[in-house]
């Protein structure tokens, strides 16, 4: 009965205790890497809002128009306070990984690895899309006043389509970038192109059908006339 | 060989403005504003007409304009110490014999200028915004609906725009060539008015109203030192030109 007990009860909860000693200490790291990662991003975070609060980069985005822009879109947080919050998020990510990796268990770290992996895509395509946001609004604004000042009647139109265009090539870089859509620029810019091209040729031959018209048979029946008339003049 | 200067030629010599764009369109305005600023004596003669290279309006004016507006803001935020402290104006000595040049009648689209002004109106209303005050902008909007007879840019409004981009321009609410470019538009407007309220008049009768702007720009000049706000303020203050109307160049207000 004793050898039952033994067997059959205590060896399963021996093991579990076991079990549970060995990935205790493991838990235990994670709850501290978290609550590391959660106190360095609460510093990290309301540093950086002071920081750049400080310096006064909430007056710079507002001449940049991000601050109207932001608006807009419905969010009412100045740039400092979205910065800092970004740092804190970002930091909170980053220990989570951490803590995860912390259990040492395969499937989590192999999801801890490829999470990590994945995030300078997704750095590098938030920078293309907020440099695509700066350009767009550098070359709408330009675009603009040079076609009011050449007195062109669609100038706004036109501003918009260069500052949908650049914001649409960002897009597609950036999703590129993510690995969601890997041709999609290549794609874009032959469909784009096409579409252009074709447009222009719909267009002239709408349009300028007679100014081609004279313009082929200017060239073709000049250029037979002189041929005719310089064979008859050498004989 | 004798190699003697006058402080204000040597002062002006050994600036580096002579490569730039500056030497190209600002010269004038920057010898002049240099020498007043520097505390030189300043007198007035009659040299005859500027003589300038044939331009094409249409395709210099934004290029110019920009440039001339560039220097004279870049000259008052240089001298800001000084011209904020100024109060008034005087006459300056008049040497040699007044003459008139007779000038040549322009053909000029008062209505195309109209419909520039107005264009600008509409489309660049984000950016008008940001540069010039509401009410600036309610008066420029009240003009939008009148006719060609009535759409009159008075020198008080013209004058407050002035300050208003200067302002703007000194404390870099949107990009500097931007902001210069913008204002195109409004000076073709102003251009058009100024043409519309001068046209059959005698080119005494057109300098008197010139002459008004100018002492506008010296009344309303507390309402740009307001909104300035000079971080260092300088002791000289010498001698400010009194506007007389007989520069026969003419291309600058």
């Amino acid at each position: 009965m004793n050898e039952f007990v033994n067997q059959a009860l205590l060896r399963p909860l021996a093991l579990l205790g076991h079990q549970v000693l060995t990935v205790l200490p493991n838990v235990l790291a994670m709850g501290i890497i978290l609550l590391g990662g959660l106190f360095t991003a609460w510093g990290f975070g309301s540093f950086a809002e002071r920081l750049f609060r400080m310096i006064g980069f909430d007056h710079f985005c507002d001449r940049l128009g991000m601050n109207a822009a932001l608006l807009r879109g419905g969010v009412k947080t100045d740039p400092s306070r979205i910065i800092g919050r970004s740092i804190y998020w970002t930091v909170i990510m980053l220990a989570s990984i951490a803590a995860l990796g912390a259990l040492n268990l395969t499937p989590i770290n192999q999801f801890a690895q490829s999470l990590l992996a994945y995030v300078p895509h997704l750095v590098t395509a938030a920078v293309i899309l907020l440099a695509g946001y700066f350009l767009s609004n550098f070359v709408s604004q330009a675009v603009l006043i040079a076609a009011v000042n050449a007195g062109l009647p669609p100038a706004r139109l036109i501003a918009a389509c260069s500052r949908w265009g650049i914001q649409v090539l960002a897009g597609a870089m950036a999703l590129e970038q993510l690995g969601i859509a890997q041709h999609i620029v290549v794609v874009g810019f032959g469909i784009t192109w096409g579409g252009i091209v074709l447009a222009g040729a719909i267009a002239f031959g709408l349009g300028a059908a007679d100014t081609a018209k004279e313009f082929l048979q200017r060239r073709l029946m000049g250029r037979s006339k002189s041929s005719t008339g310089d064979d008859l003049h050498h004989w | 060989m004798s190699t003697h200067r006058t402080p204000l030629a040597t002062h002006d010599l050994n600036h580096q403005v002579w490569e730039t764009e500056v030497a190209r369109f600002d010269i004038p305005i920057w010898m002049t504003t240099e020498a007043m600023a520097g505390g030189a004596r300043v007198c007035q003669s009659f040299l005859g007409a500027t003589i300038h290279n044939p331009k094409d309006p249409a395709a210099d004016l934004p290029a110019i304009l920009t440039q001339v507006m560039e220097a004279l803001v870049a000259l008052l935020e240089q001298h800001e110490g000084l011209w904020s402290r100024q109060e008034g104006s005087q006459p300056v000595s008049l040497f040699g014999f007044p003459n008139e040049v007779g000038v040549e009648p322009v053909h000029v689209n008062v209505e195309q200028m109209v419909s520039h002004d107005r264009q600008g109106l509409t489309d660049l209303e984000p950016i008008w915004r940001q540069i010039l005050a509401d009410d600036r902008f309610t008066q420029l909007c009240d003009l939008q609906g009148t006719s060609l007879a009535e759409c009159h840019i008075s020198d008080e409004l013209r004058v407050q725009i002035v300050y208003d981009a200067a302002i703007a321009h000194r404390t870099r609410i949107i990009r500097r060539d931007h902001l210069l470019k913008a204002l195109i538009p409004l000076y073709v407007g102003r251009t058009a008015s100024f043409i519309h309220a001068t046209q059959g008049l005698t080119s005494a009768e057109a300098d008197r109203k010139i002459e008004a702007l100018c002492h506008t720009f010296e009344h309303m000049k507390p309402y740009l030192v307001e909104r300035w706000q000079p971080p260092v303020l300088q002791p000289v203050a010498p001698t400010l030109l009194h506007h007389t109307s007989t520069d026969t160049g003419g291309d600058y207000e």
